[in-house]
């Protein structure tokens, strides 16, 4: 089947198998920052994608969902040499070990700072619950999303 | 094997392409991580405009595609009613998993461990049925979900109705699971009204321990019009953990399940109380 989707802001036309997940498009597509961590089964977080600016699990997701509609890989974020807000502060908080899930809690995290640039502890907490890390925990990650809300709140002004 | 995958914006479209046998999906995630080989042709129902919340003084009805997500972040939600159902929904933890598994789906793909379920037969809630060629059906969920054979097959859910025409209330939910992300061992919820230190309509339903959440009438029998005090809670604990049945998982037995059955029970209608008690002060 066929259909037509913009994916970081260019459009595509995607031709894939009725079944075909928006993950596995995505990677053949070759978007290499959508990770699979579970079984596609929708429990670890790391094939995180945006659609329509909402965090959605990209391996249990239907890839004919995204037509007509808009999905935002990290790929679309900022690169090494402009890197987006919450990039830096995953950095500078030291908030990545092995980066396998840091794609997906950037995104989660943008998903909450777009729809709210002074969240709490807690609505942090609630917007990466999907989201698993195996090496740093959780606190610098915590840390760092604050940190970018700071800076984005600053940069507002 | 998913074989077709269709993508209606109206109503009918969809409500034939699922009386000729192809799967209701809007979330999908019941389907994509159930990974079956079976042959199936999907419907996609989420572009038909059932994914709205509409708040009236007599009632809440919410649009079978309406997100848990939607659900949880939706303050117009009045009182008790509002207070339930966002509880009920942010029970499923992870946020991207709320933002995709729906209403509808949650109550047509009845996991045992769900919470949404427990929720709306707690408030006794309706659902409106649509089918192809025939009248549109309302059915009180207690109802739809006691029935084996399901009143939604080659239809759909289209919305849930969730009166509110009780005074106010209080309520109580609990739920114990390994981990906040796991599925729930047990689940109860409860409401009841105070009058001075006595309950009244008092209605529990536990959750997980059967394939679909059950009204424990034994509850309102020894608690209605009594004394709401600790001895009746522990009676009342006690003799559900004796006359409950809970079907034996990988996670815990039966005999575990059916006394933690009891505790959550107490627990519920004590929380559900001391709101009665809150809500007077």
């Amino acid at each position: 089947m066929e259909f037509q989707t913009t994916i970081n802001g260019e459009s595509h036309l995607i031709e894939c198998e009725p079944g075909d997940t928006l993950y596995r498009v995505l990677r053949a597509g070759g978007y290499a920052s959508v990770k699979q961590g579970c079984d596609c089964e929708g429990t670890c977080g790391a094939c995180t994608v945006l659609l329509d600016g909402e965090a959605i699990l990209s391996c249990i997701t239907p890839a004919p969902r995204a037509a007509g509609r808009e999905v935002t890989t990290v790929e679309a974020l900022g690169h090494p040499s402009k890197p987006h807000v919450l990039q830096q502060s995953f950095v500078a908080a030291g908030a990545v070990q092995c980066g396998y899930c840091t794609p997906g809690m950037i995104l989660a995290a943008k998903s909450l700072l777009d729809r709210e640039r002074s969240p709490s502890d807690a609505q942090i907490a609630d917007a990466l619950s999907g989201n698993l890390c195996r090496c740093t925990g959780y606190v610098k990650i915590i840390d760092a999303v604050r940190d970018a809300a700071a800076t984005l709140r600053e940069e507002a002004k | 094997m998913i074989r077709a995958y269709h993508q209606p914006k109206a109503l009918k479209q969809a409500l034939a392409l699922v009386a000729k046998g192809a799967t209701p999906v809007a979330g999908a995630t019941a389907v994509y991580t159930a990974k079956s080989e079976r042959e199936q042709t999907l419907v996609d129902i989420t572009r038909l405009g059932l994914d709205t919340i509409d708040v009236k003084a007599s009632k809440v009805t919410l649009g079978a595609t309406v997100t848990l997500s939607q659900i949880a972040d939706d303050t117009r939600l009045p009182g008790m009613v509002g207070a339930v159902l966002r509880q009920g929904a942010r029970a499923l933890v992870s946020r991207p998993l709320r933002n995709a598994v729906t209403l509808g789906g949650n109550i047509a793909h009845p996991c045992f461990w769900a919470d949404m379920p427990v929720v709306l037969l707690t408030l006794k809630a309706s659902l409106e049925i649509q089918k192809a060629g025939q009248k549109t059906k309302i059915i009180p969920i207690a109802k739809a979900l006691a029935d084996k054979k399901r009143a939604w097959d080659k239809g759909l859910i289209t919305r849930v109705m969730i009166p509110l025409d009780k005074p106010t209330v209080g309520w109580g939910y609990e739920r114990f699971a390994r981990t906040t992300n796991d599925y729930a061992f047990v689940t109860a919820c409860a409401t009841l009204r105070r009058e001075g230190a006595i309950a009244r309509d008092v209605r529990l339903v536990l959750g997980a321990l059967q394939l679909r959440p059950f009204v424990v009438t034994l509850a309102a029998e020894l608690c209605e019009g009594q004394e709401f005090t600790g001895h009746l809670l522990d009676a009342v604990g006690l003799e559900i953990a004796k006359s409950v049945r809970a079907a034996p998982n990988f996670r815990a037995s039966a005999e575990y399940r059916q006394h933690l059955a009891g505790v959550l029970a107490k627990r519920a209608l004590a929380t559900a109380f001391a709101w009665a008690m809150r809500e007077d002060a």
